[in-house]
């Protein structure tokens, strides 16, 4: 079991190829840069999202864990994956923006991720059907919130 | 009031039945250090912080704690969805399964249902901040309880990720416990 190898290398040269929309709307490939500054040392979203971390300064290892690869098995997945690393990186930011309300750098940050992140919950609603009950690709017959999985479903 | 999104903040699949490992993590549904004292632990202390960072981070804080709270639940659920009453008697969970069936129920690795007594609301800022900083620390270490007894990485990616965002919590609250105390507030 040798999880130290993954980086985000890994994870791009390994899901790209799978899939059709490397250079469409749901592509990350502008995103994920990892943002320093001054004051902030942040993780690219995917590395923040697979340490539960978004502050370099504030990871902290358990004895020699490091981070799990998350695995995708189908497109739906990979966009859900987008999707959740690009919001972790923008909810991590807002616990930050709480404490410190006057950080113009961690709101632009935080502005970009959030936006970034509504965009690909509206491309996933339209692929997939509804994650949010006030999402318009819920009204039709039948009811689309109540179809697919369930989020503790596999 | 609260919306729900219809997904898990952190992703889980878990392949293989462990009943063994289900009695354990049902600690973090409804034990002392579980997700779901941790969220009503800040949604009640919120209403009494004397500013709106206080308002934010634990409105913030708590509502993270509920999605945590879903996926341990998703982690259980999925360790015993295959297990036939016989299995379930052999791992010991036949008490559980009179009562419950495979249904969840908040209790702790022990079956103690959960108390509200796990937490405490004094309406004093910094004591409660202080309470929220152990606690996360408290949910850490349990976190870490549970990562010693399993091997299997389905299980362990989503409880060290679990145990990352306790370190994370735990620092934004001494953070905000730490600009209280100077600012005396």
């Amino acid at each position: 079991m040798n999880y130290n190898m993954f980086d985000e290398i890994d994870y791009f040269t390994n899901f790209k190829g799978n899939s059709n929309m490397n250079n469409g709307p749901l592509s990350l490939d502008n995103y994920n840069e990892s943002e320093t500054s001054n004051k902030l040392s942040l993780y690219t979203p995917y590395e923040g999202y697979t340490r539960g971390n978004m502050f370099k300064n504030l990871y902290n290892q358990y004895k020699n864990y490091t981070p799990y690869k998350i695995k995708v098995n189908s497109e739906q997945e990979e966009v859900m994956l987008n999707l959740g690393q690009i919001s972790f990186a923008a909810h991590d930011l807002s616990l930050y923006l709480d404490n410190f309300p006057n950080d113009k750098e961690a709101l632009e940050l935080f502005s970009k991720y959030r936006k970034m992140a509504n965009e690909l919950i509206q491309n996933y609603e339209r692929r997939y059907g509804p994650i949010n009950v006030s999402s318009t690709d819920n009204m039709k017959t039948p009811y689309a919130w109540e179809q697919d999985k369930w989020p503790w479903e596999m | 009031m609260w919306a729900y999104e219809k997904r898990l903040q952190y992703p889980i699949n878990i392949k293989k039945k462990d009943l063994r490992m289900a009695k354990l993590l049902v600690t973090q549904y409804g034990g002392s250090q579980s997700e779901l004292a941790a969220a009503l632990r800040y949604l009640n202390q919120r209403y009494t912080m004397p500013d709106n960072r206080g308002k934010a981070l634990l409105t913030d804080i708590g509502t993270e704690e509920l999605a945590h709270l879903e996926m341990i639940a998703t982690m259980i659920y999925q360790l015993m969805k295959d297990a036939t009453p016989e299995e379930i008697k052999a791992a010991g969970l036949d008490s559980h399964y009179a009562e419950h069936k495979k249904g969840l129920y908040p209790t702790d690795a022990n079956g103690v249902p959960f108390t509200v007594s796990y937490f405490s609301t004094t309406g004093d800022p910094k004591a409660d901040l202080m309470e929220d900083m152990a606690a996360e620390q408290k949910a850490r270490a349990v976190y870490e309880n549970l990562i010693d007894l399993t091997d299997d990485p389905d299980v362990l990616g989503p409880l060290l990720w679990l145990r990352q965002r306790e370190v994370v919590h735990y620092n934004r609250f001494k953070e905000l416990f730490d600009m209280y105390l100077e600012e005396g507030l």
